[in-house]
């Protein structure tokens, strides 16, 4: 009897060791995802990214750089620019917690948001959040550009939602490529570095973005037009919030009756009801995003959104 | 000169009379004894009077004869078909009377195959410009980051000519209606933390009105 209690406490602390142990790996690969989303605020860098879809392949280039101000106590200020490296298209720049998107015939539009919303959010969002979406595998290291990149994967709690296979540089951390996939870890998207140049200081081009003269004020948010009490949602895909304050939107053609914007700190799903224009049912997709358009009797439902196609049409479904 | 020959020995088979001179050549000539000894045999065969009977020896004969017989084994080639025509040459092995037949089959069922699997491959490829990238779902033409005020390119879009010009022009506009909430929900991610920055902002002074009063 006592022995077997004793091979039983010995069985216990077994496990409760390995499973420390396994704790201390995942923290151990926390630190080195930490280590990428370190090295894309606090490296100045010049850099050309591809963004990979399935009949799609832009290049962008990204700079980013640390301006150390004057003043004793004063926290460096963050410079960025992402730009299309071929065509006309949005000009994005970042100072500080303020981005900037200058389109081409437009009035320079202000947002508050301390990264660009078009860069992989994986690589921004606090890792408190994303450490509730994701648990991380490490993988194994390949050759990236000639540089050694060392695999992690970031692979989701939830079925329903996707995951991301990330590769770091293993001597600098940052950030080579990002891997979205689905369950049978089929690629939906892909970002990836194609020229990485770290610099020692600020990259040159980002130096009159100091001192340009950007309008300062964010446009102010009109409040929501009417409450949306004619139309709501009766599900929400799990770990998603229904945002509370949301910015109204405009569209061209079409009226938007009601619209909804769903997030779980890491990804967003946005819903739409418009008049229906007795369209077939659509389901579309733009990279790891699934657009789906039903009709419930005269209403067009929009989901758009990465999310499996099954679930997007539960969302759909979920509008009264 | 033969059937002459035959013609007397079939008759004299039939027990018609010969002449001594054709006895000493049937009797001298060893092939026309071998048709002397046929005839009598079609003549006993036709007048039914063979019994049938069968050697008491013969399936132990047979056996003896299948013994000496060199044994044909069916042994499978390592490399059946794909091994190259020139290499058989070059070894000299026995070539099959059929081999004649067989190789240019072979040949022509390889070229067949080769062929088909070019057209598949190429069907393929076209389906498949990347595993890894493809899915089952249609893949919306999105303008690039530039959303919001670039002009949305709908000449990009893939309108096949299978459909109607009514049909070309619902999915025009479907498309259009799309770009537009696309353009709807990046304004909405953009402007997502300002508004909860502001929605808190709000809050804090509605409390401090109630504070107040």
């Amino acid at each position: 009897m006592i022995l077997s209690q004793g091979s039983w406490l010995g069985r216990l602390s077994v496990s409760l060791l390995l499973s420390l142990c396994s704790l201390s790996a995942q923290a151990d690969d926390w630190q080195q995802f930490e280590r990428t989303q370190q090295a894309v605020r606090k490296f100045n860098f010049d850099v050309s990214f591809v963004q990979v879809r399935p009949n799609q392949l832009i290049t962008y280039r990204w700079l980013h750089g640390l301006h150390e101000q004057s003043g004793a106590l004063s926290v460096p200020l963050e410079l960025e620019r992402l730009l299309l490296q071929d065509g006309v298209g949005t000009d994005t720049f970042r100072r500080g917690d303020k981005v900037y998107y200058a389109a081409p015939d437009a009035p320079v539009i202000v947002t508050q948001n301390d990264s660009i919303k078009e860069l992989p959010a994986i690589l921004f969002e606090p890792p408190a959040v994303i450490k509730q979406l994701y648990d991380i595998v490490p993988g194994s290291s390949v050759p990236l550009s000639g540089r050694t990149a060392q695999l992690l994967r970031l692979s989701a709690r939830d079925a329903s939602r996707y995951s991301y296979w990330l590769w770091q540089d293993a001597e600098t951390g940052f950030p080579l490529r990002v891997d979205t996939v689905d369950e049978q870890n089929e690629v939906l998207d892909r970002w990836m570095v194609v020229h990485l140049q770290l610099k020692t200081s600020l990259p040159p081009e980002l130096q009159s973005l100091i001192s340009a003269q950007l309008p300062e004020q964010p446009h102010a948010l009109v409040s929501r037009p009417a409450p949306q009490d004619q139309f709501k949602l009766n599900w929400i895909p799990p770990g998603y919030q229904l945002l509370a304050e949301q910015a109204p939107i405009s569209t061209r053609s079409v009226p938007v009756l009601a619209n909804w914007l769903l997030s779980d700190g890491l990804h967003q799903i946005s819903v739409f009801v418009q008049p229906t224009a007795r369209l077939p049912q659509q389901q579309l997709r733009d990279g790891a995003v699934t657009i789906l358009v039903t009709t419930q009797q005269n209403l067009d439902v929009t989901v758009i959104g990465p999310l499996r196609p099954e679930l997007a049409a539960k969302l759909a479904a979920s509008v009264e | 000169m033969s059937s002459e020959h035959q013609e007397w020995l079939s008759a004299a088979s039939d027990n018609q009379s010969v002449s001594a001179q054709q006895l000493d050549l049937l009797l001298s000539d060893p092939d026309l004894q071998a048709s002397w000894l046929r005839y009598q045999l079609a003549g006993t065969v036709l007048r039914q009077e063979l019994t049938p009977q069968l050697d008491i020896n013969f399936a132990d004969r047979f056996s003896a004869v299948l013994e000496q017989e060199e044994a044909h084994q069916l042994v499978a080639e390592t490399v059946p078909v794909l091994q190259p025509v020139t290499a058989t040459a070059v070894t000299g092995s026995q070539p099959a009377a059929n081999q004649g037949w067989w190789k240019m089959l072979m040949q022509g069922a390889i070229a067949a195959s080769v062929a088909l699997i070019a057209v598949v491959g190429v069907q393929q490829t076209q389906q498949k410009p990347d595993d890894a990238l493809t899915t089952p779902l249609p893949v919306l033409q999105t303008s690039p980051i530039g959303g919001v005020a670039a002009p949305v390119s709908l000449s990009q879009t893939s309108v096949e000519s299978r459909f109607t010009p009514q049909q070309q022009q619902l999915q025009l506009e479907q498309q259009r209606r799309l770009q537009e909430l696309m353009q709807a929900r990046q304004q909405q991610i953009r402007l997502m933390e300002q508004a909860a920055a502001q929605q808190a902002k709000n809050a804090a002074a509605d409390e401090g009105k109630g504070q107040q009063q």
